[in-house]
């Protein structure tokens, strides 16, 4: 259902008085700029058209639902005044005489209980439901609910709010409630008038309105003259302050509306509340807002203030801060970051520019512009560097190594061995890689390659195995541990202790002590020759040859160098055993004759021995 | 002891068993060459045919009609000497220079017998 805003016949009239011939009336959603519908009917059933276009008397039939801001133009289309919230019903619920109760939706409830009997006829009452989105207040139809006494019953469960649902009966009609239902609606009507009154005129009082809108009902042919008045007189009262509210209208469009909370702590400043975290707005560096607007039904606002910082440039964007009092009274500042702490949320910000302080409770709007994203990086050539610029390369970004460095000293000029090239802080050995490392040998045309300072002096470089290039440290030379040996200038080895010698046993090679030369035995065996001949233990003695009783060749692995040497022969375990040569030494064999003493005769531990 | 001996007729016309050391460096055919006399020949036969009663051990016969082969021109007595392997596995010899009824290895003359 939906109520009248005025007399059936709304007038409207230039700032001559004269009748607003042609004008247009455009009605916008309350607090937006969004075109709202209003009725030609009572049940809403015919809409006007948007822009409502004035008769030759400047009149109208206007029946409303729920919240609108309406903006008055001429025929001209020049705007004459705008005026915003305009609810035919809030003002009046606080009348003494009326009744009004709100409740809170769960989302769920469809039943509640209100204070009063009511009575049993819905069209007595006025119900409206905030459904949450910014929209506000809107009146329901009967349909929507039943009354029976204090049960007040939703067909559906109306949106989860605080206080977003309100029942109102004003106390004429509620003192009629078993009355026609004819009666109702002129009550009704008359409730609507006063309501338009109120939300238009803002000096007169409810009583004043309800007032006239008897007269309004009982003197018919007074009717439309008496409204005109009212019309007139509102008129009059809202140019009066139009020049408040319709710079603050031109403020609030595309912005966000909080109400500045003086403290500088940054933390939740509560519901519909601002803070900047420096009084002086050139100082601020942080902004704390609520998740909740100002603006009516106080919004969640948050997902769209957290996208603050959603731009990849450093600068993210600018917000605009206007005092509602005139845009006079501002400041701006770059957006850095957003930090979102569910309630509440954090904005980093940079001061830009910006003129007088805010003051505790005046209303703020925010318009943010967001910055483009942050575009490609170039793969361009740097084209000149000079003297004492600083070229920082970036290591850890692997796949963006540097791949052609070239360096001239100037562009005629090439860099020789007596220039310098530095590289600092150079920690790690991969950090130099082999071109680099080439690039600079081929740079300096010959000249030295010098290795990093050390305390270590004559280090022996060496090559890596593969590429030939790389450098890699090298061993010390001396006689320490994992030293490299020289040879002295003699093309001697230096004097070592035989000690360290210990993979050569020097030790096993002779004790002999004095000066006298001693030597080693190029071969030696023991055999047995008994049975099966054969060697119990031997050195370069590769077989023996049975050739007899008492009869053995002994054949060395490698060649005496000579058949000049001495055998060292030691007999058996028999009696009167002896052991002698029996042939002509040779270079590649002994032959060994075994005899006890006179006759040849096979013998057990047999030794000889062959020293050079 | 090797499972394989090499056996010749010596000088005095008896036989003569040439028993290789536990883990020659040298195959049995190689030891057979270099420690078989020159041109002496030879066989080559399980170590467990030799006879282990030696009471008549210089009446040992055997018949070299047919034999395995002959020791080669660097084996005992002959006018070489062995000096080792390459790394092929054949034989490096030097010539002997006789100087006074004594044999000297010529070093600065090394050949591989194939």
């Amino acid at each position: 259902m939906a109520v009248i805003y005025t007399p059936h016949f709304m007038q409207f009239l230039d700032d001559n008085g004269s009748p607003l011939s042609g004008g247009k009336l455009y009605t916008y959603a309350a607090g937006t700029t969004t075109l709202k519908a209003t009725y030609t009917t009572e049940d809403a059933s015919i809409e006007n058209t948007n822009p409502i276009v004035l008769d030759s008397s400047g009149r109208t039939v206007l029946f409303i639902s729920g919240s609108y801001k309406f903006a008055l133009y001429g025929s001209d289309d020049v705007l004459i005044r705008t005026t915003d919230n305009i609810t035919s019903f809030t003002s009046t619920g606080d009348a003494a005489d009326s009744f009004f109760e709100s409740f809170s939706g769960t989302g769920a409830q469809t039943v509640f209980t209100v204070s009063e009997d009511l009575g049993t006829d819905e069209k007595l009452l006025m119900v409206f439901v905030d459904a949450g989105g910014g929209e506000g207040f809107n009146i329901q139809p009967p349909s929507a609910y039943t009354i029976d006494g204090t049960s007040l019953t939703f067909g559906a469960a109306p949106a989860s709010g605080t206080n977003n649902i309100q029942v109102w009966a004003p106390s004429k009609l509620a003192a009629a409630a078993s009355a026609s239902a004819a009666a109702a609606a002129a009550s009704e009507s008359a409730a609507a008038v006063s309501a338009a009154a109120a939300a238009a005129d803002a000096v007169l009082t409810a009583a004043d309105v309800i007032s006239t809108n008897a007269d309004v009902l009982l003197t018919n042919a007074d009717v439309v003259s008496t409204n005109a008045d009212v019309v007139s007189t509102n008129a009059d009262v809202v140019t009066t302050a139009a020049s408040a509210a319709e710079a603050e209208s031109a403020v609030a469009a595309a912005a966000i509306p909080w109400e500045f909370d003086a403290s500088t702590t940054m933390g939740d400043p509560t519901s519909g509340k601002i803070r900047l975290n420096n009084a002086i707005p050139a100082s601020v560096t942080q902004i704390a807002v609520s998740a909740n607007s100002d603006a009516t039904g106080n919004p969640d606002v948050s997902d769209f203030v957290a996208t603050w910082d959603d731009s990849t440039n450093t600068n993210k964007g600018t917000v605009n801060i206007v005092n509602g009092d005139g845009p006079d009274k501002f400041a701006t500042y770059t957006v850095t970051g957003v930090t979102d702490n569910t309630t509440w949320l954090q904005i980093a910000v940079t001061y830009v520019d910006g003129a007088s302080t805010f003051s505790a409770s005046d209303k703020l709007y925010n318009a943010f512009s967001r910055s483009g994203n942050k575009g490609a990086d170039g793969a361009g050539i740097v084209d000149s560097v000079v003297s004492g610029d600083a070229i920082t390369v970036d290591t850890t970004d692997a796949s963006n190594p540097i791949t052609n460095l070239d360096i001239n000293k100037e562009a005629d000029t090439v860099i020789t061995a007596s220039d310098e090239i530095v590289f600092a802080d150079i920690t790690d050995s991969n950090a130099i890689k082999k071109d680099t490392v080439q690039g600079i040998i081929d740079l300096v045309e010959g000249g030295d390659v010098v290795g990093p300072a050390s305390a270590t002096d004559s280090a022996v470089a060496q090559y890596n195995g593969t590429t030939g290039k790389l450098l890699k440290d090298g061993p010390e030379i001396g006689t320490s541990a994992n030293n490299l040996v020289q040879l002295n200038g003699s093309a001697e080895l230096p004097a070592v202790d035989g000690s360290n010698l210990t993979n050569i046993s020097v030790d096993a090679l002779s004790t002999a002590s004095g000066s006298a030369p001693s030597y080693s035995l190029r071969a030696w065996g023991r055999f047995n020759g008994t049975g099966t001949p054969s060697f119990t233990g031997d050195g370069n003695f590769g077989s023996i040859t049975d050739n007899g009783t008492g009869d053995y060749t002994l054949n060395f692995t490698t060649s005496m160098p000579s058949s000049v040497y001495a055998t060292l022969n030691g007999g058996g375990t028999a009696a009167s055993s002896l052991m002698a040569l029996n042939a002509v030494p040779s270079t590649s064999a002994v032959r060994i004759a075994h005899k006890t003493p006179s006759s040849f005769a096979d013998g057990d531990y047999l030794s000889v021995g062959v020293v050079v | 002891m090797s499972e394989k001996v090499v056996v010749f007729q010596n000088e005095a016309g008896g036989i003569s068993v040439v028993f290789p050391v536990e883990n020659s460096v040298l195959a049995i055919e190689q030891i057979a060459l270099k420690d078989v006399p020159y041109n002496i020949p030879y066989k080559i036969i399980n170590a467990t045919d030799i006879p282990t009663d030696r009471t008549y051990r210089d009446a040992w016969e055997m018949d070299f009609t047919e034999h395995d082969g002959v020791g080669a021109d660097y084996g005992a007595g002959s006018h070489k000497a062995f000096v080792g392997l390459n790394e092929k596995g054949l034989p490096v010899t030097c010539s002997i220079i006789e100087k006074n009824g004594e044999e000297f290895v010529d070093y600065s003359a090394m050949e591989v017998e194939q």
